[in-house]
């Protein structure tokens, strides 16, 4: 049983709302009237105020966006470590949470986007990529650039970058701007890794295949196969905070330049 | 407390008793992929593949590499068995008849995952040995 944050809250929510419908209950029975102010016990009271707004905070979260935090570079430079991001969670259809039931279909996933979706191996954990492969799509990766359906996307160098990778080790990275048939980002590939070259993958029906933009140091499709478009959580929309937590001081800490930053 | 709190806290506690009994349970299932190489061959039957520790001596055809992920509980045969059956499913997609074990390691840290690399290879007149 997986006992995660939402199943959490829902849990709150249920036993909030059982004992205030309870109490109502019990109010109609015996003539009271349900907004009266007055003397409750403890649980009842505390019931009665934080039900409407446990229930409000679940629905935001669930249904309309939420905030998450990025703990890994396989999506440098596009995302980082430290990044705090908002994700819109009808994007990809209104899903009831725990049971992941889709409720509403709303839109599918597009080439390029920045999707979230529970990690195939270990659906506890929640992963961050781009959207690189459609159903039906035939994906190339030779010398480390993408053929999609036949069809070169073109990088153009950018610049030479060095930083911390997850490990804390300095790595220099080659920045490249990719064209995804429009879709312009930035990717990181590194002059060291080897190409890891694979020829003609057909991407099945419903599902999608996932790249990170830090193309040698990030745990993709490449390893874990295909993602499935019913177990799409949402679409990540903007940075709302940054925290750098290797900042000397902590007043140091929060990369103003990256608050707002579009993805 | 009043009979009214012990009612309204006891159908509390019931349902959320029946939403966790409710709550999905995780169900680890192998996830992977074949990353072919240029040339592949026609696909065979999984039960032809057999899976070694080292490269044969001889000729052989490299036909891509198998990535396989598999979450876990407890790490047991179990799941080795299950991995090595997805193995045996990507590898036979494009005529593999042997994978090399290139790495077959448990990650306990914040993923208790059990990662298989391996090249799917093409033996001519291989024999099956099962590991």
């Amino acid at each position: 049983m997986n006992f995660d944050f939402p199943l959490i809250l829902l849990s709150i929510i249920v036993f909030t709302g059982v004992v205030v419908l309870g109490d109502f209950i019990f109010c109609i029975i015996h003539h009271e009237k349900l907004l009266e102010i007055k003397k409750r016990t403890l649980i009842i009271e505390y019931s009665r105020a934080f039900f409407p707004v446990l229930l409000l905070v679940f629905c935001i979260r669930s249904f309309v966006a939420q905030p998450y935090r990025v703990p890994t570079s396989s999506l440098a430079p596009t995302v980082i470590p430290g990044d705090f991001i908002f994700v819109n969670q009808y994007h990809y259809g209104v899903r009831f949470p725990i049971w992941n039931k889709k409720l509403i279909n709303v839109d599918e996933p597009a080439r390029g986007q920045i999707a979230l979706f529970p990690y195939p191996a270990e659906t506890s954990m929640t992963f961050i990529k781009r959207v690189i492969g459609l159903p039906g799509d035939h994906i190339s990766y030779i010398d480390k650039t993408l053929y999609i359906n036949g069809k070169k996307q073109a990088t153009k160098f950018v610049k030479d970058v060095t930083r911390l990778d997850d490990f804390g080790q300095l790595q220099t990275y080659q920045e490249y701007q990719e064209d995804l048939f429009g879709v312009k980002h930035d990717i990181f590939l590194q002059a060291n890794a080897p190409a890891n070259n694979f020829y003609n993958i057909v991407v099945p029906k419903d599902e999608y295949f996932m790249m990170g933009d830090n193309r040698d140091g990030s745990d993709d499709s490449r390893y874990w196969g295909f993602v499935h478009e019913s177990t799409f959580i949402g679409h990540a929309l903007f940075v709302w905070m940054s925290w750098n937590s290797n900042a000397a001081e902590w007043y140091d800490a929060i990369r103003w330049n990256r608050i707002g930053t579009k993805i | 407390m009043n009979i009214r709190t012990l009612v309204c806290t006891l159908a509390g506690l019931l349902a959320v008793i029946c939403l966790v009994a409710l709550a999905p349970r995780q169900v680890f299932t192998s996830k992977g992929i074949i990353l072919p190489a240029e040339h592949v061959r026609s696909a065979i039957s999984p039960h032809d593949v057999s899976i070694l520790q080292q490269a044969p001596e001889g000729n052989f055809q490299s036909l891509g590499q198998v990535h396989v992920e598999l979450g876990f509980n407890t790490l047991s045969t179990q799941t080795r068995d299950q991995i090595f059956q997805k193995v045996k499913i990507l590898a036979a997609s494009v005529g593999a008849n042997t994978v090399i074990i290139n790495l077959l390691v448990p990650d306990d840290g914040m993923r208790r995952v059990l990662t298989f690399i391996g090249t799917a290879i093409y033996i001519p007149h291989a024999r099956s040995t099962h590991p």
